[in-house]
């Protein structure tokens, strides 16, 4: 009697306790989910912003929304692993990176194939960014807001 | 339905309904008792839990996850030896009580910030009197025994310990004492307490403190002078002991090859590898492995046991059990401020490093010493110290 049982309910019993270990795992995964979409909400409010204000050609029709610069630095380019993701054949994969340092948003192309903008020239070495300036990355333009 | 699995309190439940319907067959005649008693420790757990849930009285896991690894200790013991177990039981429910108890102390009373000597001197006298009154037991000179209780102050010293250390590295502005800048006196202090376990033959002990002291050295990242002279100090006392005490040569041969010598000397270490390796995945189910021949199975050795019986898919959850609890426990730490942030983080390092000396011991990953498994090993100081030491953790996260 004793050794069914116990044979049976070891298979039962180990079971239990992996989905106990999951279930802790996954409110402990809400969790931090939760608070660093807190924190990124909050960053978002004070952040300055990029914002679409348009093509050069207008055949693009896609989303035209705001960029926050939530984090100190961000890229922009065609791969999956920038933070603001452009799907345009004159894009670089890494194509410009923006970031925060001593009070100061910078700008810096990365040695991008088509080049980068800035209220109309073509910048080769790191800028300072103002109110206002005008970004241009491939067919999209994109004015800093703070 | 699958819902209600998600919630870790009604899994909890499921095991300890399972753990005790089965505990109950598996004496002959079947015994009600176990019944009984496992009823009542369910009931408190969940009332506990439904406290600190129902209160907001901080971290909702910390309690849950400590409480999984005592009904698998419960569950290892009963079957090795029922009066043991049973004794087990009692202590858990004592672990409860001064769980809440010190919960509530930590989160409403400031005052045990600032008494880092007298934690030093409290410990002082109690290991002092160890020496004087105290009962050797398997080797070690670190039981008290007043009319039929027995009592290890080693246990009690490790939260003494913790305290003092936290109200020291917490400190801005550090004194000095005759001209000698504290953190030296601090440093003293710590040699102070290994002298005294080395003194009882408490190997363990003596490193757990040890390395406790080395991880808050290298936290609090101030003085990596004293970190260099102490790594200096464990390099060239190691050699020495493991070369010339003849005590520590042997643990050392034994790490090294314990079927060397199978039939003595290594015959902890290799009946322990056995059961390791007879439990396959799923283990052979409780009651049904042979782990009695382990000496000190359900102490020290108790993992071996779960191992055997539960398979090395038990020892993993006993081990990821463990890394959810610490992990908690850090994150605990790193929410709070001042003193509490320290003391949070040296009893995690604590349970910690007192959970790999004793499972890479028995898994002969470092040399064995003996030094009981929190939360899981029998032993009512042990078991009591631990929840108490957890109590303090999740007073300082009702704060934060």
């Amino acid at each position: 009697m004793f050794n069914v049982l116990s044979s049976v309910l070891r298979y039962i019993f180990i079971t239990a306790i992996y989905v106990f270990i999951f279930a802790i795992i996954r409110m402990i995964y809400k969790d931090i989910r939760g608070m660093v979409q807190q924190e990124e909400y909050v960053a978002a409010q004070s952040a300055p912003i990029l914002r679409v204000i348009g093509y050069r050609d207008n055949s693009y029709h896609g989303p035209r929304n705001d960029y926050p610069l939530s984090k100190s630095k961000i890229v922009i380019g065609r791969t999956k692993s920038c933070d603001i993701m452009v799907e345009d054949m004159l894009v670089s994969n890494k194509h410009v990176s923006l970031w925060f340092e001593d009070n100061e948003w910078h700008i810096r192309d990365l040695k991008s194939r088509n080049g980068t903008w800035l209220n109309g020239t073509r910048i080769e070495e790191p800028y300072l960014l103002d109110d206002g300036d005008v970004i241009r990355v491939g067919e999209m333009e994109l004015e800093f807001k703070v | 339905m699958l819902k209600i699995l998600q919630k870790p309190i009604i899994l909890f439940l499921i095991t300890n309904v399972m753990v005790f319907g089965l505990l109950y067959f598996y004496r002959q005649p079947a015994d009600a008792y176990i019944l009984m008693a496992g009823g009542v420790v369910i009931l408190m757990a969940l009332m506990a839990y439904f406290c600190l849930t129902r209160f907001n009285w901080g971290d909702e896991y910390l309690f849950i996850i400590a409480s999984m690894l005592v009904t698998l200790g419960v569950a290892m013991l009963c079957r090795l030896n029922y009066n043991v177990g049973v004794k087990q039981i009692i202590w858990y429910a004592l672990g409860i009580i001064m769980f809440i108890c010190t919960c509530i102390f930590f989160r409403y009373f400031n005052f045990w910030k600032n008494l880092q000597w007298v934690y030093f001197w409290t410990s002082v006298a109690l290991l002092i009197l160890t020496q004087l009154v105290g009962t050797t037991v398997s080797g070690a000179k670190n039981w008290i025994i007043v009319g039929g209780f027995s009592f290890q102050p080693s246990e009690a010293v490790k939260i003494l310990y913790a305290l003092f250390l936290a109200s020291h590295f917490s400190k801005q502005n550090h004194k000095k004492y005759f001209d000698i800048p504290e953190k030296w006196v601090v440093m003293l202090a710590v040699y102070v307490y290994c002298a005294f376990f080395v003194l009882q033959h408490e190997w363990g002990s003596m490193v757990l403190f040890f390395l406790t002291y080395l991880v808050t050295l290298f936290v609090h990242g101030s003085s990596w002078k004293i970190l260099a002279l102490n790594l200096m100090v464990v390099g060239g006392v190691g050699w020495v002991a493991a070369t010339q005490v003849s005590h520590i040569k042997v643990r050392v041969a034994n790490w090294l090859d314990p079927f060397a010598d199978a039939a003595n000397r290594g015959y902890q270490t290799t009946q322990s590898l056995f059961a390791i390796a007879s439990g396959n995945f799923f283990g052979s189910g409780i009651g049904l492995g042979k782990p009695q021949f382990i000496p000190e199975v359900h102490s020290d050795f108790i993992f071996s046991a779960i191992c055997e019986e539960m398979g090395i898919l038990g020892g993993c959850a006993v081990i990821l059990l463990f890394f959810i609890l610490i992990y908690r426990g850090f994150k605990i730490a790193l929410a709070a401020r001042g003193t509490e942030k320290w003391t949070a983080t040296i009893i995690t390092a604590t349970f910690g490093l007192q959970t790999f000396i004793i499972i890479g011991g028995v898994i002969n990953l470092i040399p064995l010493t003996g030094i009981t498994l929190p939360f899981i090993s029998y032993g009512g100081s042990s078991l009591v110290t631990a929840f108490i030491s957890l109590g303090i953790l999740q007073g300082i996260s009702c704060k934060a």
